[in-house]
């Protein structure tokens, strides 16, 4: 199935913009024969931290309800075969990068890219790189913590494992049968919209930890695109029945609210709340 | 579905609990056949859905790779001239495995129903699995031997002795982990052995505990990760060290994500002072990897 390019920021040009809430929307394309316009066939790529093909876009609304700050709306697309309204970022800047909705979409059309990372090398994408910094002042709190993040990133991906790569090459050569794969994603992507529709979430929500019921597996802590979770060493005196020294802590400081780390934490230790 | 449920001490997944859960919850009445008669049949188990898990929830950071378990065990079976009938999730359930180690007993009983009415139609007459967790619990729970007649076969004991030839592509130095379930639980601990002496340019060295006295990779069926039992993986991660070696190979998927999740955890907190030079791999990853070219 057809999926977004990631690259389109390098392959593609810059074909028009769409009116957003702030800022204009960027919309990319192959070359300017392949964009029609709203009401046509050929749609392109819509926006640039927020990028959805509109092409592949099937208007499920799985992004729309994933999204913890209301990035994304509706917009009517008559004639478009894949379906006649697609979800717009009219709200991009206020996007907290939290890749909620690239999980969900069940066609692979939704391409989140962090604002830093934007403008690494090519021209194309400089422009776009100054019109992210000039929202950028509100959001100087979260990007300290993401640097660190990547930081870590670079440092776990320093030794690749070359024979796990070696046996993906073998096997990547030839046809074998399918081992229920496609069925797990689609079970996985039902249950968590199942999930996610009976969670508070947003500005207004800051996630919390029961000191009784977490474990200190740290899977919150992978899981949080903002850093904002730290793990504490309580010493002896918190030692719950869960025999564990380290508690996780919610930063609130940089807490967005976007539910990730009640998905990832095994014990359903952490809870949304609203905020006082 | 609600959130509040009591899970008391297991650490199940919410997610990857719940989609086993529902799925064998779920009753499917109509019948299935084979396109054509197998002899052997072959049950990659939860391992397409572990990985899909991981892949949702960043666990590993999407490193560790378990479809590639089931698509090398498959492979490694054609080469060693088996046709196998894959049992996938498609048509069967998950072994109930974990849900009858955890005492919900009534998922179970669901899922072997499923399951054994979906191995009576299938018409095998031996079942191999790749899972070592998988094969304790169809040979021993299920008793697939008694009640429909079926042997049930780890994969390594399916390809024990059928001459076959791996040649590594550099020297390496591996030891192999024994699976609870296949080592101390099936008294299992030749045939991997002998699969891994295959490979030509692979020196096998063992680890400080090994066969009947093997230490646990810390986590039974999905149960409970804390401190203890990181302290016990951390132990038996230390032995790999010790001992000199560039791959450990387990026979069991939970191994493999126990140990890479420990062995990432440890690349990503590198102020703790714990790391392991190494990197654990399933041995049919290993084996696929150890191929020749024109197999």
């Amino acid at each position: 199935m057809a999926e977004i390019d990631k690259n389109f920021m390098t392959t593609y040009q810059k074909v028009a913009t769409h009116d957003g809430e702030d800022e204009p929307i960027q919309i990319w394309a192959k070359d300017s024969d392949s964009y029609g316009g709203v009401g046509t066939d050929k749609l392109g790529i819509w926006g640039s931290v927020v990028a959805v093909d509109f092409d592949i876009c099937v208007a499920d609304g799985a992004c729309i309800d994933a999204c913890p700050v209301d990035v994304f709306e509706w917009i009517d697309t008559p004639e478009h075969p894949a379906s006649d309204k697609k979800a717009i970022m009219t709200r991009e800047p206020d996007c907290i990068v939290c890749k909620a909705c690239e999980e969900v979409c069940p066609v692979t059309a939704v391409l989140i890219t962090d604002p830093a990372d934007i403008g690494t090398g090519t021209e194309s994408a400089e422009t776009v790189t100054e019109e992210v910094s000039a929202e950028a002042p509100s959001e100087t709190v979260v990007e300290a913590p993401i640097a660190m993040t990547s930081d870590n990133t670079a440092l776990f991906f320093h030794k690749p494992n070359k024979w796990l790569n070696r046996a993906k090459d073998v096997l990547n050569k030839e046809e074998l049968p399918s081992t229920g794969i496609e069925k797990a994603k689609d079970m996985f992507k039902g249950i968590r919209k199942q999930t996610l529709d009976s969670l508070p979430r947003g500005k207004d929500y800051l996630a919390l930890v029961d000191n009784e019921k977490c474990i200190g597996c740290t899977q919150c802590v992978y899981f949080c695109n903002f850093a904002s979770i730290d793990m504490i060493s309580w010493d002896l005196m918190a030692r719950t029945s869960q025999f564990e020294s380290k508690k996780a802590l919610i930063l609130e400081d940089t807490c967005t609210g976007c539910t990730l780390c009640v998905f990832a934490c095994p014990v359903e230790a952490i809870t949304m709340e609203a905020k006082t | 579905m609600s959130r509040t449920k009591p899970y008391s001490r297991t650490i199940p997944h919410p997610l990857f609990e719940r989609l086993i859960v529902e799925d064998a919850m779920k009753e499917e009445k109509d019948s299935w056949k084979p396109e054509r008669p197998h002899e052997y049949g072959y049950f990659p188990g939860c391992v397409d859905f572990m990985d899909v898990e991981v892949k949702f929830t960043h666990l590993n950071k999407g490193d560790a790779d378990h479809a590639s378990i089931a698509a090398a065990s498959i492979k490694l079976l054609n080469y060693a001239n088996i046709d196998p009938l894959v049992l996938d999730m498609n048509i069967f359930k998950c072994s109930g495995h974990d849900q009858l180690w955890q005492g919900q007993l009534e998922v179970f009983d669901a899922l072997k129903e499923h399951n054994l009415r979906r191995l009576k139609e299938s018409g095998i007459k031996i079942m191999t699995c790749s899972c070592a967790e998988c094969y304790r619990t169809f040979a021993v729970d299920y008793d697939l031997p008694n009640t429909l007649g079926i042997k049930v076969e780890h994969v390594t004991q399916t390809l024990q002795g059928r001459g076959l030839k791996f040649k590594a592509p550099e020297d390496v130095t591996v030891a192999y982990h024994d699976p609870c379930r296949l080592g101390r639980m099936m008294g299992e601990f030749e045939a991997p052995r002998d699969l891994i002496q295959l490979v030509d340019g692979a020196k096998m060295v063992e680890l400080e505990n090994n066969k009947e006295r093997a230490l646990c990779c810390g986590v039974s069926s999905m149960m409970y990760c804390n401190d203890a039992t990181k302290a016990v993986r951390r132990k038996r991660l230390d032995q790999g060290t010790d001992a000199g070696i560039d791959i450990m190979l387990g026979g069991c998927p939970k191994c493999y994500m126990h140990m890479q999740c420990m062995l990432n955890e440890e690349r990503m907190n590198p102020e703790e002072g714990h790391h392991h030079d190494y990197e654990m791999m399933d041995l049919m990853q290993f084996l696929v990897a150890c191929l020749e070219e024109g197999n």
